[in-house]
């Protein structure tokens, strides 16, 4: 690599649409491998950190990574703050929903006293939770309702986005099988103008093929209808945080005219 | 000696107070239903007033009026009522009781506050034992108490301790598709008279569990916890996914079982010196259940990765290093032999091994897991197995999988061997595919991970654990 070249490229590129690179052979044992792969040296760690950062490259490190945060790109907005609203799924999720997404970076803002009061005239008082993150039956099975949730978040303004948990009704839980609601609930998010980004995650981890099948075709249905699915929240938070940054930068550059 | 619990765990008769007619919302009549489903082989009783048959069943107006005395009361009338059945239990000498019902402390309000209290109050001057309120209850499908999670389930090496349903549901149900069974789950909710500690020390000395999984989000009694896990932790491993480190997660926790959570600098010192293996994700603590379910202890931290291409390859050491596993380089010796067999061009000679022939010959890949077995370095071996399909240039193979696994098996567990299936994306039929050889492989006592990260964090996992444990003999601690 040039490096040199690369750095004005990217830095130039990086201002007009997101790169987002892998680079391989970061590690000592990487690079020797990558000696043997395709001749070359891998550079030092610290300088492609260093170029990445200040040329604005998005930097991933595995290919599910790449591929969560390429969803993101091509489909959301820009963030306006850092600050997710979370859409939840059960009280011990909705915990830990929290703890990751500030992990990665996000914030999980309170809503106003105006939100708080609008929600606790529709949320159950026992069994869920009104707040950030938002643990609510109605928001799985009726698109209407998650609806006029995603109304209260968008003139939030502490809320730059937002992550929607879709389970999957099967045995294990105590659901009901339920029409398919994705198409309606997909017409609900697109109804609202892609104002703020929404994405969805979709869990169906484990070995049963079957719950497997249908995790992949609703996140496909998802993507299909031009809204990012992904299949932990974990990987939801990285992808937002990715863009956050990204378009963050951009206004601090336009601010300094860089 | 907590040693009063198992009879939760093994009940013959249950009563379940509170099963409505018809379903309205979760309560008394969806229990009913999976226990049904479930064919729980012991006598299921129901308590409804105002009803005389439901699903079958005679229904009986209380509890006093039943022909015997239950095992186990199942409690799911509203919160407002819950006093008077736990003094009826009392009565009747009824003393093993979970409390599936919402709206006490975790809802804020001081009436919910009076409520817990008075569940307490019952409870000690009537010597019951009571898991809840707000929770899912136990779980042992051994004895067909399926009233939740996978569902008929499989016994096995996992107890599971939770202050969350739909997460203790979510794991048994994760851990049963890749072939993992449960001895016993319990979701303790707000832990009024039962907390997680008594359950950590009861499945402490449960010989039918080898791995307990720990969701907590609060506790009451910080010493007693660390007292606890630092001796389970000398027999067997304590995975833990803590809720509510941050801030927000803290708050969020406190209104979903009423307890304060700690701070997080606090416990994560607490796992380190307890020993206990520290988790953040549902995938993450599947995937050291999964490894510590099935692996020997891994001798050194050095991992030998067989690889799928070139790219992957370079990534897979870097991914292995980042998650604090060893790389090593192979002997001179070893590399000799793997010059005999690995084609000069278009694969790799060493570690990573880029090698085709591992993919498609069983018998191929035995005879590299003996080279690696004579290894020092290489504690483990992370082998990547491709699904042959339309984006790469691969004929479709016949499948290999039973024979790679007794190839492993042939081996006799000396060495941790995990297995890397890749099938993320959208496409259903490759989904499917991939959860189907990770079940397989899980089947045949072998960890199988989506990806190298996450088969590295769960290798990582255990050679720590094991290796704590080695220094901590050393210094006879």
């Amino acid at each position: 690599m040039d490096g040199r070249r690369f750095f004005e490229l990217a830095r130039e590129i990086s201002k007009r649409k997101p790169i987002i690179a892998w680079k391989g052979g970061k590690t000592e044992v990487g690079a020797r491998t990558a000696a043997s792969h395709t001749g070359g040296m891998a550079g030092e760690q610290v300088i492609w950190e260093a170029v990445f950062r200040q040329t604005g490259v998005i930097q991933v490190n595995s290919l599910d990574e790449w591929m969560d945060a390429v969803f993101a790109f091509a489909f959301l907005p820009p963030p306006s703050t850092r600050g997710v609203f979370l859409i939840g799924g059960g009280g011990g999720s909705s915990v830990v929903s929290s703890d990751t997404c500030i992990h990665e970076g996000l914030d999980v803002p309170s809503p106003s006293s105006a939100t708080m009061e609008k929600l606790r005239e529709t949320v159950p008082a026992a069994g869920s939770i009104a707040g950030n993150p938002l643990d609510d039956w109605q928001t799985f099975v009726s698109p209407d309702y998650l609806g006029t949730i995603l109304d209260l978040v968008c003139r939030e303004p502490a809320m730059g986005m937002v992550i929607v948990t879709r389970l999957i009704a099967r045995k294990a839980f105590h659901m009901s099988s339920q029409p398919d609601s994705i198409p309606a609930t997909i017409e609900q998010v697109k109804q609202r103008g892609n104002r703020k980004p929404v994405v969805f995650v979709v869990d169906s981890e484990g070995g049963d093929s079957d719950l497997a099948a249908q995790g992949a075709s609703l996140r496909a249905e998802f993507g299909r209808g031009g809204i990012p699915a992904y299949p932990s929240v974990k990987r939801a938070a990285r992808a937002l945080i990715h863009l956050y940054r990204y378009y963050n930068r951009l206004d601090q550059i336009k601010t300094l005219d860089w | 000696m907590r040693n009063d619990l198992e009879p939760f765990f093994r009940p013959r008769h249950i009563a379940i107070v509170g099963v409505t007619r018809s379903e309205s919302s979760f309560g008394g009549l969806s229990f009913l239903q999976k226990l049904q489903e479930s064919s729980f082989p012991g006598t299921l009783y129901c308590i409804n007033p105002r009803a005389t048959e439901i699903r079958g069943l005679p229904a009986y107006p209380n509890l006093s009026s039943l022909p015997l005395v239950p095992d186990l009361a199942m409690v799911c009338v509203a919160a407002a009522h819950v006093p008077t059945v736990l003094e009826e239990c009392g009565r009747i000498g009824l003393r093993y009781i979970h409390i599936l019902t919402s709206g006490f402390k975790e809802i804020g309000t001081e009436q919910g506050r009076q409520l817990e209290e008075q569940i307490a109050s019952i409870a000690k001057g009537k010597g019951l034992l009571i898991i809840g309120p707000n929770c899912m209850g136990p779980y042992c499908p051994a004895s067909g108490l399926t009233a939740w999670g996978a569902i008929p389930g499989a016994p096995g090496p996992l107890g599971v301790i939770s202050q969350s349903g739909s997460i203790t549901q979510r794991l048994t149900e994760y851990a049963y598709s890749l072939g993992i069974g449960t001895d016993k789950a319990v979701s303790v909710g707000n832990g009024t008279v039962l907390d997680t500690l008594d359950f950590l020390e009861f499945m402490g000395q449960d010989e039918g569990i080898r791995v307990i999984a720990l969701y907590i989000e609060n506790m009451r009694d910080g010493r007693r916890f660390f007292e606890l896990a630092r001796e389970i932790s000398k027999r067997k491993p304590i995975i833990a996914w803590k809720g509510g480190k941050t801030e927000v997660g803290a708050r969020t926790a406190a209104s979903h079982t009423g307890g304060m959570a700690g701070e997080q600098v606090i416990w994560e010192a607490v796992f380190r010196q307890t020993g206990v293996i520290q988790v953040n994700s549902l995938d993450e603590w599947m995937d050291a259940v999964f490894a510590f379910a099935f692996l020997p202890p891994p001798s050194t931290r050095g991992v030998f990765l067989i690889g799928g291409g070139g790219g992957s390859s370079v990534v897979s050491s870097d991914t292995c290093i980042h998650e604090g596993l060893d790389v090593p380089s192979p002997s001179s010796a070893t590399m000799e032999k793997l010059r005999e067999t690995v084609p000069a061009a278009g694969s790799i000679a060493g570690n990573p091994l880029d090698d085709w022939q591992t993919f498609v010959s069983p018998d191929y890949l035995g005879t590299i897991l003996d080279l690696v077995c004579r290894e020092p370095a290489m504690g483990m071996v992370i082998v990547t197995r491709l699904i042959a399909r339309k984006a790469f240039h691969m004929s479709s193979q016949p499948d290999s999988i039973p024979a790679t696994i007794e190839q492993v098996k042939q081996r006799g567990n000396r060495k941790p061997v995990v297995f890397v299936v890749d099938s993320e994306g959208g496409d259903s039929d490759l989904a499917a595919q991939g959860a189907s050889l990770r079940a397989e492989f899980g089947r045949g006592g072998i960890p199988a991970y989506p990806s190298v990260k996450r088969a590295a964090r769960a290798l990582i996992h255990l050679y720590r654990y094991y290796n704590r444990l080695d220094q901590i003999k050393t210094l006879d601690w």
